[in-house]
């Protein structure tokens, strides 16, 4: 009789196991950039809609604070963690506590530089979006001109899988010469005092290629004060509010717009086949990148939301 | 004891000759391994396996699904059509809007660009123009569109970008300068080539074709 009570009552923690709502913890790199405050939101909103309980850590760019919010993650037992990762190198260390814990980890738009250190990675296809636009670059400029690169951060992979990708096609050809390469950390005030000093050096460029929008419009906002935002091209990658906005008014030349919307919901669905039972997940899941022009600026809102 | 010139110089001697002997040995020994950083070497078998993946691709398994390709102004006319299923006609590599294809077909030189080969395909009704590529070859059509080749079989996206790469330079190095040197206006030439498509934007009509085989029959 003891037995069979202890089973029925061992069965009924394992249904009340199953029905409690899981929890999933949304670690971001910063909340000061409105395109990881849109990845962040539209997970939580995403995750709700399914019946989950999300909340948001906002990491402010810092890997140690990053690392705090993993051992409150684990420590409070939430059941997935969406990581947009504050180092592709730094993070590692951070996921790979929570995978041991038993929890799984989606990373969204930011890789690490490991692939066994998360279940999966949702990212965008950033090499391939800046092979088109390098292309496009390159055409503008009639396949000859100067001009000037402004990095992202060092330590994400999207810098330099944007840049390889563009100098993959631009290096090609002989007659367009990078005449300054410099890191503005995606910050749109850093890009403009960077794109100010470097104009004092090379006034005489043609079109600037920054690694997100932020850094685009800074860049352009340079220009502007400089007067010569009509005879210098910059071309951006995000597809944020501004960006968007600005190739419309005849200001950017270009941007390459990401969908955080897709790679979002792709993170929260695979957190919902996990909880069903699923253990095989891609390591990698690449969402597609489309370049935004002013020819076909008007099919597309900021965000790439649908 | 006293020490004399006689026990020093064997002494010495001595000393000399171990130490010409130790010198040889270590001279010997340095030669005989060749000493490289570890990711040098991983570099270097990377590269082998990328250029090993890209030939077999290009040669073997490329070759068998072009066979099979549509004809150009078929499969263009279907794509056009509103609500039309592009799955059933193209492949995907990743999430999103972008489709890749393959055609193959014979056409006639309209014109000759900077950038690109105007050729026309089909007569009448039937009939179609497409931009054959031949500067702008660096995208991912001929890795994507037959769907033999995908991440999960390369294993790291840096090498499934380098196999592209590869893939585009063959072209752009191989088949296109010697068809540039040969084509002229008005000259029919056989063709197979692959493109791809953002479904948001439909059939357009400045996409170019990166061409996989370009022959002139005439």
């Amino acid at each position: 009789m003891g037995i069979l009570l202890s089973l029925l009552i061992a069965c009924g923690r394992g249904e009340a196991d199953k029905t409690q709502q899981k929890q999933i913890a949304i670690i971001v790199s910063t909340l000061n950039n409105p395109w990881f405050v849109f990845l962040a939101e539209t997970a939580r909103d995403e995750a709700e809609s399914r019946g989950y309980v999300a909340r948001i850590f906002d990491s402010q760019n810092n890997t140690s604070l990053e690392s705090d919010h993993f051992e409150n993650a684990v420590a409070l037992g939430y059941d997935a963690i969406l990581l947009n990762a504050t180092d592709s190198d730094g993070s590692v260390a951070n996921a790979r506590k929570a995978m041991e814990a038993g929890i799984p980890v989606f990373c969204m738009d930011r890789e690490l530089n490991n692939p066994d250190a998360a279940t999966s990675q949702i990212v965008s296809d950033s090499y391939s979006g800046c092979v088109e636009l390098g292309e496009l670059f390159v055409r503008s400029l009639g396949q000859k001109g100067k001009y000037v690169e402004l990095l992202g951060l060092v330590g994400d992979n999207n810098t330099w899988n944007r840049s390889k990708g563009f100098h993959y096609v631009v290096d090609h050809f002989p007659k367009i010469e990078m005449v300054a390469q410099q890191s503005a950390d995606f910050d749109r005030n850093k890009a403009m005092e960077v794109l100010e000093s470097i104009l004092q050096a090379h006034p005489d460029v043609d079109a600037v290629f920054c690694g997100n929008d932020a850094m685009a419009m800074g860049a352009y906002q340079a220009l502007v004060a400089a007067g010569k935002d009509k005879q210098i091209q910059v071309f951006g990658f995000d597809g944020s509010e501004d960006a968007v906005n600005s190739i419309q008014s005849g200001g950017l030349g270009a941007t390459v717009m990401q969908f955080p919307q897709k790679i979002a919901e792709t993170a929260v669905a695979f957190s919902g086949e996990y909880f069903e039972g699923r253990t095989n997940f891609p390591q990698k899941t690449l969402v597609d990148v489309e370049l935004v022009t002013p020819v076909n600026v008007s099919i597309y809102s900021s965000y790439g939301k649908e | 004891m006293v020490k004399n010139d006689k026990d020093i110089q064997p002494k010495k001697r001595t000393a000399l000759k171990y130490g010409l002997i130790g010198l040889i040995a270590v001279f010997l020994i340095y030669h005989s391994f060749d000493v490289v950083p570890l990711d040098s070497r991983m570099k270097d078998s990377d590269e082998e396996d990328v250029a090993q993946r890209a030939d077999a691709y290009f040669l073997d398994s490329l070759p068998e699904v072009l066979a099979n390709a549509p004809e150009p102004c078929t499969l263009l006319a279907a794509l056009s059509q509103k609500d039309q299923d592009w799955t059933s006609y193209g492949k995907q590599t990743n999430i999103g809007n972008r489709y890749y294809f393959l055609i193959r077909g014979e056409g006639s030189v309209q014109e000759i660009k900077d950038s690109y080969v105007q050729v026309a395909f089909g007569e009448g009704k039937q009939a179609c123009s497409l931009r054959i590529a031949t500067i702008y070859i660096f995208g991912n059509e001929i890795r994507d569109a037959s769907g033999k080749l995908a991440l999960e079989d390369v294993g790291e996206l840096t090498k499934f970008n380098a196999i592209s790469e590869k893939l585009n330079k063959r072209v752009r190095e191989e088949i296109i300068p010697e068809f540039l040197e040969k084509v002229e206006v008005g000259q029919k030439i056989r063709f197979a080539g692959a493109f791809a498509l953002n479904r948001r934007l439909g059939v357009t009509d400045d996409f170019e074709v990166m061409p996989v085989q370009l022959q002139i029959v005439d």
